[in-house]
């Protein structure tokens, strides 16, 4: 049995480890039963036996995992038990399926953030604040410097640069992130233009599982052609993978676009072989981080993944219980 | 300035020679010519004098902003650059949109160039409004321009192209012109143009 002051949740070398329920929150390595706070690679890895999330993520997870994975599928809020915890699956406004942990024990409720962001998206539920005693939160943008614009203003932005290229025939190639990033970007072009604009064979699939869960998306092309007249002027969206690959040589010349929090800072953008940086984050900013952990009313806070601690000192100097909490995640921007 | 904004995105990235000679060549053969002049007088690597020191917009961006020292400090370190740094930190308010829209050439020689004689009240006034006014990119800009700090390294081959492919007139002839000691203002976009080559 936890004491009344044992963590609900603590960092292994197999990642974040709840101890009364004996499971792991997006392991790093095989173990008997993972929760899953959304299916970017990072934090859904295969050979688990059992798998936990929240039902919008069922069709991605079983893309990654196959079919034989033991995958249970549990609805936003509703309570699970798990060894001697309560736990929920609620929005984390990150991706598609993405969600917050909360997991109860004795009388207190500690929550897992995953990866999530305050801005609204269209293709997925907006994140939801959780009244909690201990907040565990990522912290990847975690830099005043970090401030994420409108994103109608950006997508404006990707539309004037498009134009221009077509201007001069030739395709603009936007790379973003496949999961995620993509079909949200697509799903926002909806709001500017109704014409197709081709993907790459991987968006084109989660695109599919997407347009199957509701989200309203532009029309898409799957960039199979190889003939570069048939790209003159088009848009296209690509996975950062593709970026220098000889699938490339399909648009003869074009200008590259990269959608990342990133891209925030001019020193990235320089740094990228990218025409241009678009500042699109599913990462909560700087301020967004600070607003939610008044939100949750949480005592204690703990950070992971990112500029920890930056964060750590300035809650700190106003009084905040925090602590950094160390795992090996890296982190999708 | 929200145009010379958009071109300075446009070369402010690590991307390809022919997306920056695209860009260029579009914003010579359309901004007015006094624009043009102080585009071009920027990029070629001239220096504006600086009217501002940099630590002193420090000074009122910790004021302002409330922050701690320190933590303007790390956000320095991170970005590399002051100007970058307050554009990012202060907290925007409503955006002027006349304000955004004045031309490059105005807001150097109406705006920003008569702060030079200006009491530091008068500036950190002026300097204050425009931080709170303008977007981030024009807020960096207006901020590298009042410290004497931009920099944007276009190459010299790359002006040169989009200089005569925009105006029409043979590149070689571009460079002969550019190599003389040349001030930014209407006249001398025009006798690059052509339209005063009597005057060369």
């Amino acid at each position: 049995m936890s004491s009344d002051s044992a963590p609900l949740v603590v960092a292994s070398g197999r990642g974040l480890y709840c101890p009364p329920g004996d499971f792991y929150i997006d392991p790093q390595r095989p173990v008997q039963t993972a929760v899953i706070t959304h299916a970017h690679g990072d934090h859904l890895r295969d050979g688990s036996a059992r798998y936990i999330l929240a039902r919008p993520g069922l069709r991605i997870a079983r893309m990654r995992l196959g079919r034989r994975a033991d995958v249970t599928a549990v609805e936003y809020g509703a309570p699970v038990r798990i060894g001697e915890t309560t736990v929920s699956l609620h929005p984390a406004g990150h991706i598609l399926g993405s969600a917050q942990v909360r997991i109860e024990h004795g009388g207190r409720v500690w929550v897992v953030s995953g990866d999530y962001k305050r801005q609204p998206d269209p293709t997925c539920a907006p994140f939801t604040p959780l009244e909690c005693d201990v907040f565990v939160s990522e912290a990847t943008f975690a830099l005043p410097v970090y401030r994420w614009p409108e994103t109608a203003e950006v997508i404006e932005d990707i539309v004037r640069w498009w134009r221009f290229n077509r201007e001069r025939r030739v395709a603009s190639v936007l790379f973003c992130y496949a999961l995620g990033k993509a079909q949200r970007v697509l799903a926002e072009l909806a709001s500017f233009t109704s014409e197709p604009v081709h993907v790459h064979d991987t968006v084109e699939a989660l695109v599919q599982v997407y347009r199957e869960a509701g989200v309203t998306m532009v029309p898409t092309l799957r960039a199979q052609s190889t003939r570069t007249a048939d790209y003159a002027g088009a848009l296209v969206v690509a996975p950062p993978s593709t970026a220098g690959t000889r699938w490339m040589q399909r648009f003869g010349r074009y200008s590259s676009g990269f959608c990342s929090g990133w891209m925030r800072l001019r020193g990235s953008r320089r740094r990228q072989s990218f025409d241009r940086g678009f500042v699109i984050s599913d990462h909560a900013d700087w301020h967004a981080l600070l607003r939610t952990f008044r939100e949750t009313g949480a005592r204690r806070i703990l950070l992971h993944h990112g500029h920890t601690d930056t964060l750590t000192r300035l809650l700190r100097e106003r009084g905040v219980d925090v602590d950094a909490l160390e795992t090996a995640h890296g982190a999708l921007p | 300035m929200r145009r010379f904004g958009e071109l300075y995105d446009s070369l402010d990235a690590g991307g390809s020679d022919d997306f920056k000679l695209a860009a260029l060549a579009a914003y010579f053969g359309t901004a007015a010519a006094a624009d043009a002049a102080w585009a071009l007088y920027l990029l070629s690597g001239r220096r504006m004098r600086r009217i501002v020191a940099p630590a002193v917009l420090l000074d009122w961006l910790r004021e302002e902003s409330g922050l701690p020292q320190w933590l303007i400090d790390e956000s320095r370190s991170t970005v590399g650059d002051v100007a970058e740094t307050i554009a990012l930190l202060i907290e925007p308010g409503a955006i002027d949109g006349a304000a955004l829209d004045l031309s490059l050439a105005t807001w150097i020689e109406e705006r920003i160039a008569p702060l030079r004689n200006a009491e530091e009240k008068e500036q950190r006034e002026s300097v204050v409004r425009w931080w709170r006014s303008l977007p981030y990119r024009e807020c960096l800009l207006v901020n590298k321009l009042l410290t004497g700090t931009f920099r944007l390294e276009v190459p010299g081959f790359l002006l040169t192209r989009a200089l005569a492919r925009a105006l029409d007139v043979p590149s070689t002839e571009i460079a002969c012109r550019l190599a003389t000691d040349w001030q930014p203002s209407e006249t001398f976009w025009e006798n690059l143009r052509g339209g005063g080559r009597s005057g060369w």
